[in-house]
């Protein structure tokens, strides 16, 4: 709103604050209230300007400004309740009703957050794909899921949407079964140094290990036959970065081209994130490297020779 | 005590006073369209004013004209006063809707302002958080109101990074390096040599100088994909190299980019890092531009 405005609303306001004051012929209290209502709306403006000049973090404004809109609207709606107890009443339950119509917004996304978080569905540091995202969750909070794209991109999805949509777990428990004891194992057994060693043995075997599922197609152009030797080329060297051995199963042909998915199997999804990418490029380099380097050797012949004309002229 | 003696007087006023108020407010309009000099903005909000005032005061008569309702028992004046007010909320609940989406995104702060994002489709920076709307400045210049309960109910890709308080280089750099970056997924890899190491660091160094020189709290590193063909992928992964060279004065930073996949031709993910989101959005466009030549040159 242009200034000459505010000017115009505040000489109005002050007049009719004054006419309230001398003249007015309602009950002290209601002049009263009437009068510092009209003084926290004059006020409003240069106070939050002049915050907005001296503090620059915007938490810190938003917490002044409302402090002082909740202390005004708490006149406003005192001022209310002495014109009108009927009218008070009724405003109330409009608002009442109103605003607690929307919350359920944020109570859908609180309860499902909590449920995530209990459900055991799955913690922060999982693999997941929900809602078309691909990462690690980095954090629940109340309203949303924070999750880490392949790209380091943060990705922030309503909880209620997670809840109420597909979730693949790459990452998950594996169980470990142990044998039963036999008798005489177990009699063996007389210390409780033993039996704590047993149950610790048993709690932690519940180990988080993930199985990326990543479908890549491959070109008809290469040999089916050589497919296998060369994934198990780049599978060897990668298998000592991600821990344990990738793998792959051929999916389906289409358009001349084969679709495989490869299983990279790690237990720190981190670690599949960093290596993805450079373990795809890896596996590209070995498929096509004809086809990939085409051309590379004159291109650099070139680059070479320009190189050298251009260190010539400088001479 | 009403206004009018009986309910039939009071009736006949009433269709009278908004009968009077229907014309009164369509001559307004009518001289108010007669006369050059009012600009329209103006004239359209002095014409949304009276038609409230006029809605105002005809159920001002209603209420307070009837005598039928100033000798109704005070209990039944409350029964329907409440029930009238629920009704109302109800109907306008809607509106409360963004302003309590509001007060959440102001609690749990998903994003900021000056923040890149991508919400509902839409990339941009976030010029201003109201308790209603977030408003969004697009990379086409163009201006993105979203509502808050939108904003609340839908995926929010932030491209930006707080640092916070984190302003040790060591810190920097962790929170700066993509997972590629840490797994060394370059492509051109067969070039990568000590030469190379020592100049990423010293671009990273270079970045972290430029931003505590500046005071800045945040980065932004945006991500955008391109395919290329498999035929002379090399001499292509090779040019795209020395463009992101040039651009490095540009955006402050190289551009870097990486295979994510592949199928009938190969899928290049790019990441722009930038301290500035006016950098950005201006030299984005012209980098893609640029890639567009080689990709497809």
């Amino acid at each position: 709103m242009k200034k000459r405005y505010y000017a115009l609303i505040y000489i109005i306001i002050i007049a009719i604050l004054f006419w309230v004051f001398y003249l007015a012929p309602w009950d002290q209290i209601i002049i009263d209230l009437i009068i510092i209502s009209g003084i926290f709306y004059i006020l409003r403006k240069p106070i939050s300007s002049m915050f907005s000049y001296l503090v620059k973090t915007r938490f810190y404004r938003a917490i002044v400004i409302t402090a002082y809109n909740i202390t005004w609207g708490f006149f406003l709606f005192w001022l209310l309740f002495e014109l009108s107890n009927e009218l008070f009443i009724a405003l109330i339950s409009f608002l009442v009703t109103a605003v607690s119509l929307n919350f359920r917004l944020i109570l859908n996304n609180i309860t499902s957050g909590t449920l995530l978080l209990t459900a055991g569905q799955f913690e922060v540091g999982d693999l997941i794909e929900t809602n078309d995202v691909q990462g690690i969750i980095q954090e629940i909070n109340l309203n949303y899921t924070k999750i880490k794209e392949f790209d380091g991109v943060s990705v922030q999805i309503p909880n209620s949407e997670i809840y109420g949509s597909t979730v693949v777990k790459f990452t998950h428990e594996k169980f470990k079964i142990f044998e039963p004891l036999k008798k005489e194992e177990f009699k063996k057994k007389k210390y409780y140094k033993d039996y704590l060693k047993l149950i610790n043995k048993i709690l932690s075997s519940n180990i988080k290990t993930t199985i990326y599922v990543k479908p890549v197609e491959i070109l008809g152009t290469l040999p089916p036959e050589n497919l296998e030797g060369i994934l198990s080329e780049v599978f060897d060297v990668y298998e000592s970065i991600f821990g344990l051995r990738p793998d792959y199963a051929v999916d389906t042909t289409t358009f001349g081209r084969v679709r495989i998915n490869i299983y990279l199997k790690s237990d720190k999804p981190s670690i599949i994130l960093n290596y993805l990418d450079a373990f795809l490029r890896d596996l590209l380099f070995k498929l096509y490297p004809d086809t990939l380097f085409e051309g590379w050797e004159t291109y650099k012949k070139k680059q070479f020779i320009e190189k050298l004309t251009k260190g010539g002229q400088k001479t | 005590m009403a206004l009018f003696t009986s309910d039939l007087e009071a009736l006949l006023y009433i269709l009278i006073i908004g009968i009077s108020l229907y014309f009164g407010c369509r001559l307004v309009a009518y001289l108010l369209d007669k006369i050059k000099r009012i600009p329209m903005i103006r004239k359209n909000k002095i014409i949304f004013m009276i038609r409230i005032v006029s809605i105002l005061v005809f159920f001002y008569f209603v209420i307070e004209g009837f005598p039928l309702f100033a000798i109704l028992d005070p209990q039944y004046t409350a029964i329907i006063t409440s029930a009238v007010s629920i009704a109302l909320a109800f109907a306008a609940s809607g509106i409360f809707s963004n302003l309590v989406a509001g007060i959440l995104i102001w609690l749990v702060d998903p994003i900021d302002i000056g923040d890149v994002v991508k919400i509902k489709e839409h990339k941009g920076v976030v010029k201003s958080m109201t308790l209603t709307k977030v408003i969004l400045e697009t990379f086409d210049g163009v201006i993105v109101e979203i509502t808050n309960s939108d904003v609340v109910s839908s995926l929010i890709l932030n491209y930006t990074t707080n640092l916070k308080y984190r302003k040790r280089f060591i810190r920097f750099k962790r929170q700066l390096r993509a997972p590629q970056d840490i797994g060394n997924a370059q492509i051109d890899i067969d070039l990568f040599d000590e030469d190379v190491r020592k100049k990423q660091e010293e671009d990273v160094k270079n970045l972290y100088d430029e931003l505590t020189e500046n005071q800045l709290n945040t980065f932004h590193a945006y991500t955008f994909k391109m395919q290329v063909s498999y035929n002379g992928f090399r001499v292509k992964v090779d040019k795209i190299r020395k463009l992101c060279e040039e651009y490095r004065e540009k955006f402050g930073y190289p551009p870097n980019f990486h295979i994510f996949s592949y199928s009938y031709e190969i899928f290049l993910k790019f990441r722009i890092v930038c301290l500035e989101w006016r950098k950005l959005f201006k030299y984005q466009p012209e980098f893609a531009k640029d890639l567009y030549r080689i990709i497809l040159g």
